[in-house]
């Protein structure tokens, strides 16, 4: 439990407020009237939370899990940051109010339309000049190729990438960012029933594919 | 019951997902099913496997210019809580506690309600709800626990405090990282070091301004590349003189013996009509392509995975293949790479094998992580091996200068490449990408490796820097460059150096051999720029007039010469192979000519310097204005073969469609 006490230093400046902590974990970081303990692990005073704190704090937890999920769509992650860089620039126009409580569900709504309408785009353009070429070449490689390729990444992960599309997207969704069939199902345009589905189609294949390479190769 | 591996509702149960009376009909079926059992308990370890598994995937972060944007669009509630009734109302009570703020509002809409009578009740019950919202609690932020504090997001936090007065040491932050946190904290990784601009110095106290040259150019490509992108650059990547030193200006070659000609122009101030503005440029003796002197080239190039987009290694990869086409046979070539390992990927080469050396080029990819310092050793070992007396002898580091395995401590970095100029193996870095871009490390490295820096934001650029001006880059005909000025109070008041913050020496440092200053390359121009206060013109310094000194008197202790000059340009220089210096002096006198009467190429690097004050947002920018920069440049454009000049209106269109 964090207790905060207050001081104003300027009455004018609602900005230069002093925090003093009283807490086991001493805070070390101060942006405006948002601050951070050294854990990482956010401390705020709610009556003072401004939009930007919500943005920049929104920003932080959930703009690697987007960049990730939207790469998956356009296969590249340059574009992948394109768009997430336009879910939060919309971030900011809505009121804090408004998402409370499906603040995820509408990032990754709006991230995944977005993904979608550069993905179409993109596969209508064609490469310009040598750069472009190039940088195609070393594009995200598709899903079977990369499962051969990264043989570092762990078994189920390779698994995972043998996975039909649809089914790795409901997949990633539900274990990677711990969101609930019903916010998939917001975000997809799919029915609960649906998703429900395809996780448990998928997963029933990783069981099978387990089950095959643990017959194979017993030390896994 | 027989075992049902087929329903979706054992997989949902296992994950949590059932209403309560699904829960409890699938609960009743398990008990009675010993397979079912078995499939729950496997999908909940399968479960536990992939949220494991599938969290250390890499997290892309987005990249210093993304986030910028996005802050730049954060608009806050019109009824902001500044501009609340309530803050109002504490405001004007001293109240301190904000509940007694809502408290206020709701005596006041009380007080409001007494008045109109009548509505007591539904008011006080809105006022109330009023208050509900004021608190709100965004509760789902309040558990954030990302390893990541608010400092890496802060301007403030990359620079360090200047070390010495007059001289500020950049300091570089490289991050060692692993894993996701490293893909975390590559965020606005884009490092610049901290600029003090310089004011005017008086002439009583401060008679000379002492520099070392600087031919850099990167920070006209860097600010180029925000512009570009519709962004104004921060003031820390606007560094005047590369602005004004990256277009090329028509000095006549130097005659004689001496590398270079020293060329001195006074005319009146386009932002300060009082005020002088004194010009000193040098030229380089130009070498004709095929006379270049034998070169040893050692491409160092980072193929880490940062260096994957096509604006970093596929530009390189391009760019050197353009250059290795205008090599002789005379030319060796090697090319060592450097990522999760260094390795030499191509042994030094006669360009007469270009085939060998060309598809060496093509074969480079990018991936894995970076260890510039071993590259860095390997590169200059093989420079060593096949070093041409007489002749260039050049490591070329291409990079996004994102360090980050290996010898990362900057200091050791700094002093290898310190020992390795002594050699007579001199040092180019070019630098790419946007993210996480080392600005001040590119930037650091290349002036200790005797060398130079370039920022190669498009082909184009590269194009200019490689190939049109590829001897002024990479054959060098005088090393350690130091101008001295004197200044001649009976004519000057103060004077002020536009730009060259980070090349200011000490006085006692110019006859000092042992002080490390610039080069100059074939056929380039330096230009610096002096702003003048004219004796008699009032000046105000930063500091008070002296209590015991009168200032009428002082002028005679120092002016026993009653010389009409306005000042003596000193300038010292070494031969490349060379360790003692020459000096060169140039005495200068204002014959009067107003700004309108300068030379074209006065007005446009005039016509530079004013943008980048106000880009800086100089408090020495005077009256310099967009419109004003645009006129002046636009009359002293010049034929502008190479269309730079064109470019450079442009962008100070794009800049001035951005203040708005």
């Amino acid at each position: 439990m964090v207790y905060i006490l207050r001081l104003r230093r300027n009455f004018s400046k609602r900005r230069n407020v002093i925090f003093l902590l009283i807490n086991l974990r001493p805070a070390r970081y101060y942006y405006g009237s948002t601050c951070w303990n050294d854990a990482g692990n956010l401390i705020v005073d709610a009556n003072n939370l401004t939009k930007a704190d919500w943005v920049h704090a929104a920003l932080r937890q959930y703009e690697g899990p987007l960049t990730r999920y939207a790469a998956q769509i356009t296969g590249d992650i340059d574009r992948a940051r394109d768009v997430v860089q336009d879910t939060f620039v919309r971030l900011c126009a809505k009121e804090p109010e408004h998402l409370e409580g499906h603040l995820a569900e509408w990032l990754f709504t709006v991230c995944r339309n977005r993904a979608l309408d550069v993905q179409r785009k993109e596969s209508r353009m064609t490469p310009l000049n040598e750069i472009e070429l190039e940088a195609h070449e070393s594009r995200e490689p598709s899903p079977s190729v990369a499962a051969e390729r990264s043989e570092s990444a762990s078994q189920v992960l390779r698994m995972v990438a043998t996975l039909p599309a649809n089914q790795q997207e409901v997949i990633r969704l539900k274990f990677q960012n711990g969101l609930s069939y019903l916010e998939i199902s917001r975000i997809t345009n799919l029915t609960v029933t649906n998703v429900g589905f395809l996780i448990h189609t998928g997963i029933k294949a990783l069981r099978q594919q387990l089950r095959v390479e643990t017959k194979s190769n017993p030390t896994i | 019951m027989k075992p049902n591996s087929d329903d979706p509702r054992l997989t949902a149960y296992a994950l949590g997902e059932l209403d309560e009376a699904t829960r409890k009909e699938i609960e009743s079926q398990l008990a009675a099913s010993e397979a079912d059992r078995l499939e729950v308990e496997e999908t909940t370890k399968l479960a536990e496997m992939l949220t494991r598994e599938l969290r250390t995937e890499p997290m892309p972060a987005l990249n210093s210019n993304q986030v910028a944007a996005i802050e730049a669009k954060i608009e806050e509630k019109p009824e902001g809580p500044r501009a609340s009734f309530s803050e109002w109302l504490a405001l004007q009570f001293n109240l301190l506690n904000p509940k007694l703020s809502i408290f206020a509002t709701l005596l006041v809409v009380i007080g409001i309600i007494i008045v109109f009578a009548g509505l007591l009740l539904p008011s006080l019950s809105k006022a109330k709800l009023t208050a509900k919202k004021r608190s709100f609690r965004y509760a789902e932020l309040e558990t954030l626990a990302l390893g990541k504090n608010s400092a890496s997001r802060s301007s403030e936090g990359d620079f360090s405090a200047p070390k010495e007065p007059g001289f500020i040491t950049p300091t570089i932050s490289v991050t060692i990282t692993n894993g996701y946190q490293f893909e975390t904290a590559q965020q606005n990784t884009a490092t610049y070091p901290q600029l003090r601009e310089n004011s005017f110095a008086g002439v009583l106290q401060h008679p000379l301004s002492t520099f070392s040259i600087d031919v850099d150019t990167a920070s006209y490509a860097n600010v180029r590349r925000f512009l570009t992108a519709g962004q104004l650059p921060p003031h820390e990547a606007v560094r005047l003189e590369e602005m004004i030193n990256y277009f090329s200006y028509q000095y006549p070659q130097p005659r004689g013996e001496d590398p270079f000609s020293a060329n001195i122009e006074v005319a009146g101030c386009p932002w300060n009509g009082e005020h002088r503005l004194v010009r000193i440029g040098l030229k380089g003796r130009e070498i004709v392509q095929d006379k270049r002197p034998p070169s040893n080239f050692v491409f160092l190039i980072d193929v880490s995975g940062s260096m994957e987009p096509a604006e970093r290694l596929p530009l390189i990869k391009q760019a050197l293949r353009q250059m290795v086409k205008k090599m002789t046979a005379s030319d060796r070539v090697a090319i060592v790479v450097y990522a999760s390992e260094a390795g030499i990927k191509l042994a030094s080469t006669s360009c007469a094998q270009k085939e060998k050396i060309l598809q060496a080029i093509d074969e480079l990819g990018a991936g894995g992580s970076t260890n510039g310092g071993e590259g860095i050793q390997g590169a200059y070992r093989v420079a060593q091996e096949n070093y041409i007396k007489g002749g260039v002898n050049r490591v070329i580091l291409c990079t996004d200068g994102d360090f980050n395995v290996g010898m990362t401590d900057q200091s050791q970095l700094v002093q290898t490449i310190q020992e390795k100029a002594k050699s007579g193996v001199f040092l180019t870095t070019l630098g790419v990408g946007t993210d996480n871009y080392k600005d001040a490390l590119m930037q650091m490295l290349a002036d200790k490796g005797n060398g130079n820096y370039y920022y190669l934001d498009t082909i184009e650029e590269a194009q200019k820097v490689l190939i049109d001006q590829m001897n002024g880059t990479l054959v060098t005909i005088a090393k350690d460059v130091k101008i001295q000025v004197e200044f001649n109070p009976k004519q000057v008041s103060a004077y002020r150096l536009i730009g060259y913050e980070k090349r200011m020496l000490r006085k006692e440092d110019f006859n000092n051999d042992a002080k490390d200053a610039g080069e100059i390359g074939a056929g380039h121009t330096v230009t610096a720029l002096y702003e003048i206060v004219p004796a008699g013109t009032e000046f105000h310094g930063a500091v008070d007039d002296l209590k015991y000194q009168s200032p009428t008197t002082k002028p005679e202790r120092y002016v026993s010469t009653g010389s009409k000059e306005l000042l003596t340009l000193k300038l010292r220089y070494k031969q490349p192979d060379g360790d003692k210096s020459k000096l060169l002096e140039f005495p200068c006198t204002d014959g009067g000519a107003s700004f309108g009467k300068a030379s074209t190429d006065f007005k446009f690097a005039a016509a530079v310097a004013s943008f980048g004050m106000i880009l800086r947002d100089s408090e020495f920018k005077g009256s310099s204005s967009y419109g004003a920069v645009l006129e002046l440049a636009e009359e002293a454009k010049g034929t502008d073969e190479a269309g730079y000049r064109s470019e450079f209106l442009n962008l100070v269109r794009k800049a001035q469609a951005l203040q708005r």
